[in-house]
């Protein structure tokens, strides 16, 4: 077995601050199966009982919670055990840090995760540490992203009607007229500085690299007010504060709503982007909507 | 309800157990949900709740038992636990608040 997580993080003497909620391990189905016969034997079990086809939970008596996850053929968990030849029956290898840095990687655009900030603060403390991946580890991470994300990501090569579905009924307002409204530099979103050429919603890489870093935050900055406005404080008013929704937002910026390099830049420059949030943006939204310069969405009309 | 148990593998067999366990806790919750502001005298309102959580429960119950029988795994319901025992940081549902309007993201 291999303990990963952040049991493993504080063996590895890197104290997250945490007190861990459970113990992590990578195991064979062998593995996991001799722990509840162990437990079951010696009267420790609780109770035990799979996630997934590949995660089981394992609760003893004396409150430990051990979460396996299993090494099936073919598999990055299978990959990772093997770098492990001191994983012996009745030993209970630890992952390194690059190994740990490596799974935090991993999942750090998860989806809706209650744990993203966990996992950021984890991977800065992580790298802090001098904790550095191998060609090898590269490859497993690539592989493990594959493992991780099953789900698809917004289509940037489409027309602004297809991207904004009138299906979806969640939009009242122009999109492109929310940026105006909350742009950093008046007049001028941020995202106009890279769209591509011709292109609706698409961007353009090699404006985006030649970009000075204030206007590539203010993308991530006013794409985060944009969602914030348009997902929660127009659909749902009185709910979220201004400052809840654009937190929200920008996590969802860092992790779904956005994909490759726009949102690996929004997620790595997280806590810059969050220095930069004005308690008035949603002031300004409404001051134009007042004003009559925010258009209403209008759906499939091109 | 569920489909015929013609799952070969034993990953297959845990994840098979894992939908079973996930749709009693769907039950549980639903039942729990209609509980908790009943007081006693609407409790006959929440009797279908109830009934049908045992219901869900006894058939998931002996369809993990037959598939944990066949491939020797052991299953041990957490439904009796308090949520203190088993409460594990990632089930927090994260995203179930009225506060945000989703499409696909």
């Amino acid at each position: 077995m291999l303990l990963i997580g952040g049991y493993a993080m504080l063996a590895r003497d890197l104290p997250t601050g945490r007190t861990p909620k459970d113990f992590d391990f990578i195991s064979t189905i062998e593995e996991y199966e001799a722990e509840v016969k162990k437990c079951r034997d010696n009267g420790t079990l609780k109770t035990t009982y799979p996630l997934s086809g590949d995660s089981m939970v394992l609760v003893t008596t004396d409150g430990d919670i051990s979460e396996f996850s299993i090494a099936w053929p073919g598999t990055t968990n299978e990959a990772l055990l093997a770098r492990h030849p001191e994983n012996t029956p009745g030993r209970v290898a630890i992952a390194t840090l690059p190994e740990l840095l490596m799974l935090k990687l991993s999942h750090r655009f998860k989806k809706n995760s209650p744990h993203f900030y966990k996992t950021m603060q984890d991977i800065q403390l992580l790298r802090s540490s001098g904790a550095v991946m191998n060609d090898d580890l590269q490859k497993l991470l690539k592989l493990r992203e594959k493992e991780t994300y099953t789900y698809s990501h917004p289509n940037l090569k489409q027309r602004k009607h297809e991207f904004f579905r009138e299906d979806d009924a969640i939009y009242v307002y122009d999109h492109d007229s929310i940026h105006v409204a909350v742009a950093s530099i008046p007049g001028q979103p941020a995202y106009t500085f890279f769209s591509k050429e011709g292109a609706e919603v698409e961007v353009d890489k090699a404006k985006w690299d030649s970009l000075p870093l204030s206007i590539q935050l203010n993308a991530g900055l006013e794409e985060s007010y944009v969602l914030a406005i348009e997902r929660s404080l127009v659909p749902h008013p009185g709910v979220l504060s201004p400052r809840q929704a654009f937190e929200k937002a920008l996590m969802k910026v860092c992790t779904s709503i956005t994909s490759g390099w726009f949102r690996a830049f929004c997620w790595e420059y997280h806590d810059d982007i969050l220095s930069l949030y004005k308690e008035d943006y949603y002031e300004r939204f409404q001051r134009a909507l007042d004003a009559g310069r925010i258009k209403p969405f209008k759906g499939a009309a091109i | 309800m569920a489909a015929p148990l013609t799952f070969t593998s034993k990953r297959e067999a845990y994840e098979a157990i894992a939908e079973r366990h996930r749709a009693i806790e769907a039950a549980r919750n639903a039942y729990s949900a209609a509980i908790e502001p009943a007081q006693d005298v609407f409790k006959k309102a929440v009797k279908p709740h109830s009934d049908i959580y045992a219901g869900v429960r006894r058939q998931m119950q002996e369809e993990v038992n037959d598939i944990a029988s066949r491939f020797d795994i052991t299953y041990t319901s957490s439904f009796d636990l308090t949520a203190d025992d088993v409460q594990r940081s990632d089930e927090e549902s994260w995203e179930a608040s009225e506060s945000w309007s989703s499409s696909s993201c």
